[in-house]
């Protein structure tokens, strides 16, 4: 059974590579505009990873990341922050607020696939098997 | 400190803000008169009046030129930014439009390379590795658009406070009817300012260095492109221990 991501941004055409690089890994992709309806869809279905933005309307990312975090079941759920905020203070603050990773846009497709899959406890080439993840 | 607003309190004192030329112009005359008398007649209580209303009328004469002085710079003022508030909404409406257009483009081209996948798998029976890896690369060259987005998100934002300040600015001074209705334009624009772009994400100064470079590196030929190597602090794990 294939594992589920949660790609909250935006920006559409950033959902989109975000979702087409993970789909090609393998995963399911649930989408959210924000970090509002990033968590809707969290109350609507299980998710295996949650891949976030910062700065988004209506709720950013690090106050979705302590609110997922606020909620028993997903604790232990890898976030990944992609944003294009580099700054030491910035992860700072992802890191206090529950973030499991980091990275910086743009991004690297195959970096993104083995960040996921190192978070996911998963082998490296499981984008690569026949199968996916 | 709040500022203590000055109102003309009396008939006179309006008289000779609204219209100092003509005050000056009757208090002369009224000055010029009372010497007369006083010239004709001996009459000593002439010399009082006439004297009052000179300082009055060098008073009201002073007021003319400062009003004079005032007009003519609010009038170069209009002059030199007239031009700038003319361009500004359209400047903006074209910075949206090539936004909007880019998005559309780059989202055609998510289609295109979605169904391009499933085509290669279907014929081939099996995942193409080789073909979803160079998918993957050109996608990811994609994520030009956005930064691009952000940037033009936050110039469309100076440049409609730009406009804005500047139409208070010179709301404060007297406008012709012609810079009127600019300004009025901009405000409307400024209301619809939302439009296709998001402009409520602001760009950090260091990681818009950080993104520009990657981005103008990455809309360049692929064949003169270098081998990248990942930049230092572009990707952390926090808490690989961390699993479902």
């Amino acid at each position: 059974m294939s594992k589920t991501a949660l790609v909250v941004d935006d920006s559409t055409t950033m959902r989109r590579m975000i979702g087409f690089t993970l789909r090609e890994a393998g995963f399911e992709i649930v989408e959210g505009a924000d970090g509002a309806q990033g968590l809707c869809q969290l109350d609507a279905r299980g998710v295996d990873i949650i891949v976030t933005d910062v700065h988004m309307p209506v709720m950013d990312g690090l106050t979705m990341v302590e609110a997922v975090r606020r909620r028993p079941d997903h604790r232990f759920t890898p976030i990944l922050i992609l944003t294009t905020e580099g700054g030491e203070e910035m992860k700072r603050r992802g890191k206090e607020a529950g973030a499991s990773g980091w990275i910086v846009k743009p991004f690297n497709p195959v970096q993104l696939q083995e960040v996921v899959c190192r978070l996911l406890r998963l082998p490296a080439d499981a984008s690569r098997e026949p199968n996916g993840v | 400190m709040p500022m203590r607003e000055t109102r003309p309190e009396t008939i006179v004192q309006r008289a000779i803000l609204a219209r100092p030329r003509l005050v000056a112009l009757a208090l002369a005359g009224a000055g010029g008169a009372a010497v007369a008398l006083w010239a004709l007649y001996r009459w000593p209580a002439g010399l009082l009046p006439a004297a009052v209303a000179g300082i009055v009328a060098l008073a009201c004469w002073i007021e003319c030129h400062r009003a004079s002085r005032v007009t003519a710079q609010a009038g170069e003022w209009q002059r030199l930014l007239s031009p700038y508030l003319q361009d500004l909404p359209a400047l903006v409406s074209q910075l949206r439009e090539s936004a909007s257009y880019i998005e559309g483009a780059v989202l055609e081209a998510c289609d295109g390379f979605d169904g391009i996948g499933a085509k290669a798998r279907e014929a081939a029976g099996a995942p193409r590795p080789d073909l979803e890896g160079e998918i993957l690369r050109v996608v990811a060259a994609l994520q030009f658009q956005d930064m691009v987005s952000q940037r033009i998100a936050r110039a469309v934002d100076t440049l409609t406070d730009l406009g804005n300040d500047l139409g208070a600015c010179l709301k404060q001074m007297p406008l012709d009817p012609e810079a009127q209705a600019k300004m009025e334009a901009f405000q409307a624009l400024r209301r619809g300012r939302v439009g296709a772009i998001d402009p409520k994400r602001p760009v950090a100064a260091g990681a818009t260095g950080a993104t520009g470079s990657t981005s103008s590196a990455r809309l360049g030929g692929a064949a003169e492109r270098p081998p990248r190597s990942e930049p230092k602090g572009r990707m952390e794990i926090f808490q690989p221990e961390v699993g479902s």
